[in-house]
């Protein structure tokens, strides 16, 4: 042989036997070397080599590539089916405890999925705006006299259009003014009142990137008198015909209709009907659009794509300073993102947005966590619990040659099974809940979002990462476990870890505690605003607006000449509903500005609105100068004065700007004090109220009505209506209407959170349940053995419970200051709120023990009547 | 034809196989087929179609000796098996049939 052999390319042959498969690789690698060798030898080393470069190149081709999943791994894939098959088998050997385990599983996975599409739906919001991320809506911070700040969602008029002069990063700019009342639509004959319509510029097609369905989005809204109005107006009066050019209409004005817009998304913060043209407006009331300090209009700014927001902002404060302080308007324009409006404007004043809560989000997802981390736990204790019965199948499996890792992905697979069954289940529950859910949170969310193959994969992934969250320890619990102690001893027990089982019970119980806490506080608190007293009674309160060519006082009493009314008034300005916010002057102080809440009224309001009068008198007609000068102040208004006792109140010098003349001032004297009203919802602080009688603003009537015979009443208002108005429609409202909308968040969020709760209570218990179950079948034998002995069947129950009692008093230690300090932090922003009782925790606290005790109670009660031969005739 | 497939190249290497008899593995199958009809052979077209024939059945192989040179890697040795003699047989069949079927006159031209 010659002194050196010649050596075959080493790294290609290590490329071929990568890609190879394996079964040929021996025998083509022998091929290929014995070619390369004859090569060498005939035609030298470097031929010989390049060949077979050249061949093992050609080698790549199906046939001999290896199969895509490797050869190797296939076993493997079997060997994880047999993984869920015994699982399966093992899920119907334990029925109680897989049924457990599933229904436990689905009702926390059903709830999750129900609270993700809340949650989902609710960040959905604005998201089909173009730009969204640079457009802006301008708010204001009003800063009070006793420097207090207000969020207002409206700003002056002069704000965007000064803003884009002043500052080049400014695309566009929109205003919008609402109109607060429904305005009348005249179509030919058809007569009808429309609300959700406003004035709006041209910019606002863009701003909310709206679809038309006819007209032009570049000139719609430039001119005068123009309107555009939605699709669904367009078929209610014109049908399936064309719009485009047709006149509406309003104020006895005939407004031409330049565009029609697909109806705002339901995703939408700003939704409206209507809009008639500012340009209109700003014609006839060119003076006003000058103001500073009439914040009445809804604005939005979209900046160029390279604008530095934060600088903006900052500049802002300076702009504020420049433009309104020195107009002694105490504002400051703000900045909010168009996409957060949603979530984060709820705490702005006279919004017309569709307001979310993004506390609620978070509440709520803390919820879905909690269930989850519940059921989860339930899943762990019961696991471990159990791992005493499957201690011979680990051991059989040990010796039979089984490595740790295959036990732990048999356990584990395990419970992904049972996520996978349970996400099955819960999704069916979350299909039969949504339509409730739907109902009550006034949402269209369909479960076909669910469809969306992004989901089903994210679902599928949630659903395998619960089961490993799980599964994990229980399965390096069980597999942990030595196979001669198992297979040697011959008591099936093994010392548990029964510290771990008791602290998640604990923990479990800490949830759910908590959760008990947090839902009566917000029922209580919800209860607690609807049913507060506001100062003034709000029940059998019929509204009226007075509209067209109506005499207000022979309105009112032709509407009260009937049995059951029983008090009429006249007034701009009812508790729920708009009031003047300008204020009045102390004229014994310099004529300093106070800002109050004013409300017109006439002679009967204190009457009709159930006012309390505690110190001086009632407007009455027996005193003429009553109009011309008397004012009547709440004790709000009186402490603003400076009178903390209502009686020295009595006299004091006050003047009001006159609306019909803003020069002169309406002078007079504090006549009376009546208790506070709460004008707004009971989560806002109390406003300084001061009445006064100026039939000038008059514009709507309020009727106290016998609550008795109602639908006579209101036949009696409707038929005096028309005779006194034949243009508009009859409409009427009941005062505490208002009232309910106004708590109807607090509603929705009491009664989502009670149902919650039920569901991780339910799924606690479930676990307990288990718990008990099985620990009282361990000591089957104990039991029998105590019974022969003599021990009582009360006894007995009390031996089996006191442990679960002691585990509940531990989690209430800990609970009981938690959620005291959760549930403080909710109420901080309530000004009137409910107080944290003790008897609340000692109800939370009953009822977690009385679940306990009959979960626990029954389970032990049935052991202990067991006939004892049952459990010692074995041995 | 349907129930024997075998495609031209196949027929080649079971053909070659049949030839080599008992010595008949990769590398002697390779230069059998080389020196008989002059044709090249690459490494992959011939393990793709024995491959394919074992697959079919028509061969078998078992390990054989293993050199120095081949590092320890067994000669694997292929026979064929009775389905693949009948596999032959079918497609020479075949092809006589048609042989006979072509008129005398074509070839006769092709032979001036």
């Amino acid at each position: 042989m010659a002194a050196r052999q010649p050596i075959p390319p080493s790294l290609l042959l290590r490329f071929f036997r990568w890609y190879c498969h394996p079964k040929l690789a021996d025998r083509i690698e022998g091929d290929l070397r014995e070619v390369f060798h004859e090569r060498a030898a005939a035609n030298g080393e470097r031929f010989a080599r390049l060949r077979m470069a050249l061949d093992i190149l050609l080698l790549f081709r199906p046939g001999i590539i290896r199969p895509l999943g490797g050869v190797q791994s296939l076993n493997n894939y079997g060997m994880v089916g047999a993984y869920f098959k015994i699982g399966f088998r093992n899920l119907m050997k334990n029925k109680l405890f897989s049924a457990i385990n599933i229904s436990g599983m689905a009702i926390s996975m059903g709830s999750f999925l129900l609270i993700g599409l809340f949650v989902f739906d609710e960040l959905r919001f604005d998201t089909h705006i173009a730009d969204a991320d640079r457009k802006f809506r301008v708010y204001n911070e009003m800063i009070d006299d006793d420097g207090s700040t207000r969020l207002g969602s409206m700003v002056p008029p002069m704000v965007v259009p000064t803003m884009k002069e002043e500052f080049p990063e400014v695309e566009s700019t929109l205003r919008f003014l609402n109109f607060n009342n429904p305005i009348l639509f005249t179509v030919g004959e058809t007569r009808l009142t429309e609300a959700n319509g406003g004035y709006a510029e041209n910019s606002v097609f863009g701003m909310f990137s709206m679809e038309l369905v006819e007209g032009d989005p570049a000139t719609a809204l430039t001119e005068p008198e123009t309107i555009s109005i939605n699709a669904t107006l367009k078929k209610k009066y014109f049908g399936d015909k064309p719009a485009l050019g047709e006149t509406i209409t309003l104020w006895n004005r005939p407004m031409k209709i330049v565009a029609v817009y697909e109806d705002f998304p339901a995703h939408a913060h700003f939704q409206r009907n209507f809009m008639i043209a500012l340009p209109g407006f700003i014609r006839e009331r060119a003076e006003r659009m000058q103001s500073w300090g009439w914040t009445q209009f809804h604005s939005y700014i979209k900046l160029k794509p390279d604008a530095d927001v934060p600088k903006l902002q900052a500049q802002l404060e300076e702009f504020s300073k420049k433009h309104a302080w020195s107009r002694d308007f105490q504002y400051y324009f703000r900045l909010m993102p168009l996409k957060d409006v949603h979530l984060y404007a709820s705490g702005q004043l006279w919004d017309l947005a569709v307001h979310g809560n993004i506390q609620t989000i978070y509440i709520l997802l803390a919820t879905a966590a909690f269930i989850l981390v519940v059921a989860i736990l339930n899943f762990v204790n019961l696991s471990t619990a159990r791992a005493v019965n499957r201690g011979r199948e680990v051991g059989v499996r040990k010796v039979a040659g089984a490595f740790r890792s295959q036990l732990v992905q048999q356990f584990i697979s395990e419970a992904i099974l049972i996520a996978l069954i349970a996400l099955t289940l819960g999704i069916v529950m979350a299909g039969m809940v949504l339509p409730v859910l739907n109902q009550f949170t006034e949402k269209q969310i369909l479960l076909g979002v669910l469809l969306d193959p992004r989901i089903i994969v994210a679902l599928l992934a949630f659903a395998a990462l619960i089961g490993i969250a799980a599964g994990t320890y229980p399965a390096f619990h069980i597999s942990a476990m030595r196979p001669a102690m198992i297979l040697s001893s011959k008591s099936t027990t093994v010392s548990g870890k029964n510290l771990l089982r008791k602290g998640l019970v604990v923990f479990q119980f800490i949830l759910s505690f908590f959760l008990i806490i947090a839902s009566l506080v917000v029922a209580n608190q919800h209860r607690f605003m609807r049913s507060a007293d506001m100062g003034f009674d709000k029940d059998n309160i019929v509204v009226l607006r007075l509209r067209g060519q109506v005499v207000p006082e022979a309105a009112r009493d032709a509407f009260a000449n009937h049995p059951n009314i029983i008090n009429a008034s006249l007034g701009y300005g009812l508790p729920g509903e708009a009031h003047a916010g300008d204020g009045i002057n102390d004229s014994e102080n310099g004529d300093k500005e106070m800002g109050c809440s004013m409300l017109t009224v006439d002679h009967d309001y204190i009457r009709t609105l159930g006012l309390e009068v505690i110190a001086g008198r009632d407007f009455s007609r027996d005193f003429p100068s009553d109009e011309k000068n008397a004012f009547i102040l709440s004790e709000e208004a009186a402490k603003l004065l400076g009178h903390t006792d209502p009686n020295t109140a009595l006299g004091h010098k006050v003047s009001w700007p006159r609306w019909d003349n803003p020069d002169s001032l309406k002078k007079g004297t504090v006549v009376g004090v009546v208790r506070d009203i709460q004008l707004n919802s009971m989560r806002d602080a109390l406003r300084p109220v001061v009445l006064h009688i100026f039939p000038y603003a008059y514009n709507t009537l309020a009727l106290r009505i016998r609550p008795d015979d109602v639908t006579g009443t209101i036949g009696h208002l409707e038929k005096t209506w028309k005779s006194l108005n034949s243009q508009w429609p009859f409409e009427y409202k009941f005062l505490d209407e208002n009232f309910d909308k106004m708590y109807k968040s607090e509603e929705k969020l009491a009664s989502l959170f009670a149902s919650f709760t039920t569901f991780t209570i339910f799924v606690a218990c479930l676990g307990l349940f288990g718990l008990v179950v099985y620990s009282t079948s361990q000591r089957f034998k104990e039991i029998g053995i105590r019974k022969v002995l003599g021990a009582s069947e009360g006894g007995l129950v009390l031996q089996l419970g006191k442990g679960y009692l002691l585990l509940l008093a531990i989690s209430f230690l800990i609970a009981i200051p938690a959620s005291y300090f959760a549930a403080s932090a909710w109420l901080e922003r309530f000004p009137f709120r409910v107080d944290l009782s003790a008897l609340l925790f000692v109800k939370a606290a009953v009822l977690i023990i009385g679940i306990a005790l009959i979960t626990v109670g029954v389970q032990s009660f049935l052991a202990a009547k067991s006939n004892p031969v049952a459990a010692l005739k074995e041995q | 034809m349907k129930k024997y497939q075998l495609g031209e190249f196949e027929e080649v290497v079971i053909l070659t196989i049949a030839i080599l008899y008992k010595e008949a593995y990769g590398v002697a199958i390779k230069k059998e087929i080389e020196s008989r009809i002059a044709r090249n052979v690459s490494m992959g077209a011939m393990h793709t179609a024995l491959v394919r024939l074992e697959e079919k059945g028509y061969i078998n192989s078992v390990n054989g000796e293993s050199t120095e040179e081949r590092l320890g890697r067994p000669r694997r040795y292929y026979g064929v098996t009775a389905l693949g003699k009948k596999a032959m047989q079918h497609s020479m069949e075949t092809r006589n049939k048609l042989w006979k079927a072509i008129p005398k006159i074509v070839l006769e031209i092709k032979t001036v």
